[in-house]
Parts: structure tokens; C-alpha cells; sequence
């Protein structure tokens, strides 16, 4: 069973986002993540196929919680992506050095993350 | 006795002004009320070192005294003195029964004097010796006291010796008069001199740091303020001396260097002011060569010994002079362009030039200014220049923290552009889901059915969400950056009662008060809106409502939201007012709309803070500044 982390403090973006992929998808597992101190913890206590997480999170941003996780998710062979309001160029200067970070910059096209699921199913296939 | 007689009548046939001829000054009809100069010709004795001229060995020369030993020559030769040397110049004084104490007023001899009065050697500046290797030059302006029982007649011999100056022996008048009035006369000077320096000092000084401080003041400041602190040490340290004098034993070498080095320093930072100051009108071809010339003779005062560049600096005052003419044609052509001018800096740089070529003359011979003149024309300066440079000032300050505050205006909308872009973004993304969920549900209608409910709920609270964030998005893309409106406490309460139907509490230390207080209504309707559309957000219905309670606080203007609701946990108050706060499900106080409500009280000048008082619900408070 593919296992999926979602980490988001908005209660409906969060809610929505799990009940859209579930939706699509037959036998996933979708864990949620209030904030990113939950995120890091449940990084820390299972495997996760694939993270998405807010990069605007209250207690930390998204890169903080990423890097704090980093060596896990490497060793996992977690797919890790990471969603914001704000601009591309300026996402990408603080996600140096995390090039197995890809930034969802559609995040209005929910069409994407179902496109991630297939392309990490055709990985895996 | 025959030669007084000679002489008495001699003097009395020319009348005044009274001349020493052939070594001898008579000085019995002279009053003393101001002081006399000891001009005329004196015995020169020619590389011989005396105590009294009767130990001369050869024969004395008439030299004509104030003047360079070398312009003189031997009346038996054609040749002229030498520059370097030493020598004993002579002469005799008739003074009258009845004086005062006297004093005699030596500025400076070139380069050491030993004064020997009737026989007594008196004052050494410096040491008067026959070789270089033995001598050790000294200037310092000295008034020497002569006892009014001193003998009538004076037999003054001075020692002189020069081998650094390019001017030699007595080039300046000796002046005999009261004593007490030469003591005053040059304390005062020296007093004037260094009160003048405090003055230029201070400006100089205030200037540089202010320059220091706000490193995007234009270059002119801190060039004006080395001018400033160049001619501060021209007023101590070159005549009348007074740093020579307060130090005592001011070594000569180095004292010199700075007193010819701060004529160049002055011109050039004088130069480059003007430069600066006025870039259009100044052709290249005039900089480079003021630089040139100017580096150059500033290099010869640094590298080479005194006796060069004291011979040289006459031909870079006569360049100096010729340069005043161009600064005052820069400056004429500045005003007919209409560049920004102040009144008080052309006064300035008129007092300036005017000074510059009164100095320059002065040091060339051609003249003498009075002192007086010369510190009604510094203090002339430093007033002037002070007011031009600290109104520049006070402008560059405003523009410097108009651009701040533009920036921070800018950087403030940066933000909350971002976050309303990232906020806005969520719920539309929500929306886009149910939709491709609602697309989709024709496959799988069980599915759909479970969920179908909750989508419809979550969608109208996105819908909700994005009007509230658009109605921000617009309200701050509007909002101005000036505030210019105020509002009365009794103005305030009708203002609540108007536009929230909540109940409102009028504490008694803001009833019938009519104090002003700076803010913008607009804006204010906007921040106390979002803190009660808060308030009442996280109040439940069995809840009791929120209510505003107005009071003042010192001469502040306090308004307290106070709710009954969830209250807000220690963490969540930490992070108020920071952009990333945002809303959790189960806590209190709209993080976006805290962070936009406070940045705009900010800008208003208004200071928010909030209050958990536990279960018992949350307090905002907003504290308005007296007008």
C-alpha cells in the first residue's frame, strides 16, 4: 500500500487534499500533519512513498521541517514535495542543496497531485 | 651722549613713523599707548655669535630690519648673505624716564633666537648654534618683559640662526610697547584663534559623523567637513600660535608639516566641495588640474624637507588665488542655471574666497590683515556654512527617512501581498478539488455520497474565505501612506456605537474628554473590524458577546476587544504579528487577519496587543497616541 504524508495547518486544505486523493485512489494510506513538529515525528516513526507539505506552517516552514528530516527521507527514497503562495524563484533559493525537492508550483491545478501518484506508481511498477 | 643728541634731532626732522637708523632708535618721546615697531637698520654681524658688540670680531653691515638676511649684502662685496647661517643682529634703544613696563613682541625669528637684553641673555627659542648639526629650531609668539627699572637705554642683541626655513632672521617687525597691552593683545588673539577652532572643530566634527551615519549624504558634507577641520588647525597652529603655545615644546618639524599641509588640505576639501557641489558646472579640465597641482605640492610638504616646500608654497598660493577666481565663476554659473543654492552658502563661499585671498596675501608680503578683520571673516564662515550645511542636511535626513518609509511601506505591501497570494491560493485549490471530485462523481456516486455534505461545506467556506481575502487584497492595494486625520474620544464612542452593534463601555477616565488623536478613520474601521469579525469567530452561541470597552491611560486613547471566547494558548501568542501565523482549527485569532491588522495600526502609529485571560476568553487591545 502506497503511504502518503500530508503536512498542513489549514483544517480544509488538509481534509480536502485527503479526500480528493482518496477519491481517485483505491489502496493508499493518507496520514495527516497539523503542523511541522507532527510532521517530523511521524517522519521519524514510519516510511512515507510520498510527503507534501505547506511550505507556511505556524510553528516552522516547510523547508525547516524538511531539512530537520532530511537523512530519513533520503534513506526512505521519499518523494518530497513541497507547495507555497509565494514566488517560484525565491522558493528555489531557499531549497539549495535539497535537490531531491521538488517544488509544486500548480498547487491551484489539483490535477498535479494526482499525476504524482501515477508517475511514483510507474517508478515502481 | 652725542649720538643721542644726533639722533633726537634726526627724528624729530622726519617726524613719525620713528625708524632706527644706523643702530640706534630713540625712543624718549614715545607714550607707549600702542606699540612701536622696531623697523629701520640694525647691525648685522655676520656668522658671529655675541654677547655685546664689543666682542665683535669684524665690523658690523646695516641691514634693514623686518627682512631676509639674504636679500642683504656686504657693503664691502657684491655677493649677498647666504640663507643658512647664523648671525647677531644689534640695536639701541632710547627709552624715555617715565614708562610703563614694556614688552617686546617677537612672532617668530627664522628658524631659533637667543634675545640678550644689556648684556643678559633673556629667552632662547630654540638653539642658536654654528652648524645645522647643533642647532634646534622653535616658533612661538612671545611677548618678552622689559622692567621699567631697566636702564634707559636698551642694547638689544638677537642670535639668530637658520638652516630649514627658506626665510631667514628677523622677517617679521619686532614691536615694543606696554606690556601688559602686548601680553593681552596676544592671548587674546591666541584665545580668539582657538575659540574659532572649537567652532570649526565642532562643525567639522558633527558633520563627519553625521556623513558617517547616513553614508547616503551626498560627498559635499564630508568634504566640507575636513574644510572645516582644516582650517581648524590653520586658526592653532600656524599664527598666532597657540597650539605651539599651549604644547610649550611643539616639535618643529612636525608642526610645520601640518601648518603648511592644512593649506592644502584646506584647498583641496574646499576644492572638492565645490566640485561636488556643482558637478555640471565644473569642466574636467579644471578638476584634474586643481588635483594635480595640488597633490603635487601636498606631496612636496610630506616628502621634502621644510626648507623646499617653504620656498615652493608661494607659487601654490599664487595657483590658489588664481582658483578663487574660477570657484566664484563655477558658482556665478551655477546660479544662472538655477541650481539649487541656498543664500547662506553663497554668503559662505563669498566669506571664504575673500579670506582665502587675505591669507594668501598676507603670506606672500603684499600685505597685512588686521586680526580682527580676520575673525569677524571666520566667524563669518562657520555661521554661514553652518546654516547652509545643516539645512542640506536637515533636507538630505527628510529624504533619507522618506525613502525608509517608502520602503518599508513597500516592504509591508510585499508582505501581505505574498500572504494574501499564498492564503487566497487554498481555498481555490479546495474548490478545484471538489470540483474534479463532483467531475468524477458520475463513476462513483457512493463514493460521492459519503463525502458529499462536507464538500458542499468546505466550498462555501472557501467561497467566504476568498471575498474576505479579495475585500483585504483591495483595501490595502488602496490604502495611502500619509495620515493626516484624528479623532476626538467623544468622536470615538459614537464612531464604535455607529458602526458595531456590540455593547460598549465608556470608562470614566474617557468621559468628557476632548483629546485628539492621529489616526485614519478607514483604516482604524478596518482594524477594529477584523479584531471583532475574531472576536466573534471564536465565540460560541451559548458564549457571551464581545464588547468594547473604551478608556484613557495616561494621555493614550485605549480600546479593549474583549470576548468570551476559546481563548488563545501561549504559543499561538508568540507568534502573533508574524507573517506564517495563520488560523488553527481550534484557536483563537485569525493569524493573517491579526498580521494585516497590526501592520496597518503600525503604520497608523497605533499599538496592538492582545491579552489571554484563559478560559474566560482573549483581549485585543489597540492604545491610540495623543495628537
Amino acid at each position: 500500500m502506497m503511504k502518503i504524508l500530508i503536512a498542513e495547518d489549514d483544517f480544509g486544505v488538509r481534509d480536502t487534499l485527503k479526500d480528493f486523493l482518496e477519491f481517485f485512489y483505491e489502496g493508499i494510506q493518507i496520514d495527516l500533519a497539523v503542523n511541522g513538529q507532527q510532521a517530523i515525528d511521524m517522519v521519524n516513526a514510519g516510511r512515507y512513498d510520498i510527503l507534501i507539505t505547506d511550505q507556511m506552517m505556524p510553528d516552522m516552514t516547510g523547508i525547516d521541517f524538511i531539512q530537520a528530516s532530511i537523512e530519513k527521507l533520503r534513506s526512505d527514497g521519499t518523494w518530497v514535495y513541497v507547495y507555497s503562495g509565494q514566488l517560484l524563484e525565491e522558493l528555489t533559493v531557499k531549497l539549495e542543496g535539497l535537490n531531491e525537492v521538488k517544488i509544486i508550483d500548480k498547487f491551484t491545478n489539483p490535477m498535479f497531485f494526482k499525476e504524482i501518484i501515477d508517475s511514483y506508481k510507474a517508478a515502481n511498477s | 651722549m652725542n649720538h643721542r643728541l644726533l639722533f633726537a634731532c634726526f627724528a624729530l626732522a622726519f617726524c613719525f613713523p620713528l625708524k632706527a637708523q644706523q643702530n640706534w632708535l630713540d625712543l624718549t618721546q614715545a607714550t607707549f599707548e600702542s606699540a612701536v615697531r622696531l623697523d629701520g637698520t640694525w647691525h648685522f654681524y655676520w656668522q658671529e655669535l655675541i654677547k655685546s658688540e664689543a666682542e665683535a670680531l669684524s665690523k658690523p653691515t646695516l641691514v634693514n630690519v623686518p627682512h631676509d638676511w639674504y636679500d642683504e649684502k656686504p657693503a664691502d662685496t657684491a655677493a649677498y648673505f647666504p640663507k643658512h647661517g647664523f648671525a647677531t643682529y644689534a640695536l639701541n634703544i632710547i627709552l624715555p624716564k617715565n614708562r610703563p613696563d614694556l614688552g617686546l613682541e617677537i612672532s617668530q625669528i627664522f628658524s631659533a633666537y637667543h634675545l640678550i637684553v644689556n648684556g643678559k641673555l633673556t629667552y632662547q627659542s630654540g638653539q642658536v648654534a654654528q652648524s645645522r648639526h647643533e642647532y634646534t629650531p622653535y616658533r612661538e609668539p612671545k611677548v618678552h618683559r622689559i622692567d621699567a627699572s631697566a636702564s634707559d637705554t636698551l642694547r638689544i642683541l638677537i642670535q639668530a640662526a637658520n638652516y630649514d626655513h627658506f626665510n631667514s632672521g628677523i622677517h617679521y617687525s619686532l614691536k615694543l610697547g606696554n606690556y601688559e597691552q602686548q601680553q593681552k593683545g596676544l592671548t587674546s588673539k591666541q584665545s580668539t584663534n582657538m575659540f574659532l577652532a572649537g567652532g570649526l572643530f565642532i562643525t567639522g566634527f558633527i558633520l563627519l559623523s553625521f556623513s558617517l551615519a547616513f553614508r547616503q549624504l551626498a560627498l559635499q558634507v564630508p568634504f566640507y567637513a575636513l574644510f572645516s577641520l582644516s582650517l581648524m588647525y590653520r586658526m592653532v597652529g600656524s599664527e598666532p600660535y597657540a597650539l605651539h603655545t599651549l604644547l610649550n615644546h611643539f616639535n618643529y618639524y612636525l608642526a610645520i608639516k601640518l601648518e603648511y599641509g592644512t593649506i592644502h588640505t584646506a584647498a583641496l576639501f574646499g576644492g572638492l566641495f565645490i566640485f561636488f557641489l556643482y558637478p555640471k558646472q565644473s569642466a574636467k579640465w579644471v578638476r584634474v588640474v586643481f588635483y594635480s597641482i595640488t597633490a603635487l605640492s601636498l606631496l612636496i610638504v610630506l616628502l621634502f624637507p621644510p626648507v623646499v616646500f617653504t620656498a615652493t608654497l608661494k607659487y601654490y598660493l599664487f595657483f590658489i588665488i588664481t582658483y578663487v577666481g574660477v570657484f566664484i565663476y563655477i558658482l556665478f554659473k551655477a546660479k544662472m542655471a538655477q541650481e539649487y543654492t541656498s543664500g547662506y552658502l553663497i554668503a559662505a563661499l563669498a566669506i571664504v574666497l575673500i579670506w582665502t585671498v587675505f591669507q594668501a596675501t598676507t603670506f606672500l608680503d603684499y600685505g597685512s590683515v588686521p586680526h580682527a578683520f580676520n575673525v569677524v571673516l571666520v566667524t563669518g564662515i562657520i555661521i554661514a556654512c553652518n546654516l547652509a550645511l545643516f539645512r542640506t542636511l536637515l533636507l538630505k535626513v527628510n529624504q533619507t527617512k522618506m525613502a525608509e518609509a517608502e520602503m518599508d511601506f513597500q516592504r509591508s505591501r510585499q508582505t501581505m501581498l505574498s500572504l494574501i497570494s499564498h492564503e487566497i491560493k487554498m481555498p481555490v485549490a479546495t474548490l478545484q478539488m471538489n470540483m474534479e471530485i463532483m467531475k468524477a462523481s458520475i463513476n462513483n456516486t457512493e463514493k460521492f455520497d459519503e463525502i458529499k455534505e462536507k464538500l458542499i461545506r468546505i466550498s462555501a467556506e472557501s467561497v467566504e474565505s476568498i471575498k474576505r481575502m479579495l475585500n483585504d487584497f483591495l483595501y490595502f492595494m488602496s490604502t495611502k501612506k500619509e495620515i493626516n486625520d484624528s479623532i476626538a474620544m467623544a468622536e470615538m464612542g459614537t464612531f464604535l456605537a455607529e458602526n458595531w452593534s456590540l455593547k460598549l463601555v465608556l470608562k470614566e477616565s474617557a468621559q468628557g474628554k476632548d483629546n485628539l488623536y492621529l489616526t485614519e478613520k478607514l483604516a482604524l474601521k478596518y482594524i477594529i473590524n477584523t479584531l471583532i469579525i475574531n472576536a466573534q469567530k471564536y465565540s460560541d452561541e451559548q458564549d457571551e458577546r464581545p464588547e468594547l470597552i473604551l478608556s484613557q491611560v495616561n494621555e493614550d486613547m485605549l480600546l479593549e476587544i474583549r470576548d468570551y471566547g476559546i481563548g488563545i494558548s501561549a504559543d499561538q501568542l508568540s507568534n502573533l504579528g508574524k507573517p506564517q501565523a495563520k488560523i488553527n482549527q481550534d484557536q483563537e485569532v485569525s493569524g493573517m487577519g491579526y498580521y494585516l491588522a497590526n501592520e496597518l495600526a503600525k503604520r497608523l502609529g497605533h499599538h496592538i496587543w492582545v491579552i489571554s485571560r484563559g478560559k474566560e476568553g482573549t483581549s485585543v487591545f489597540i492604545q491610540m497616541k495623543r495628537k
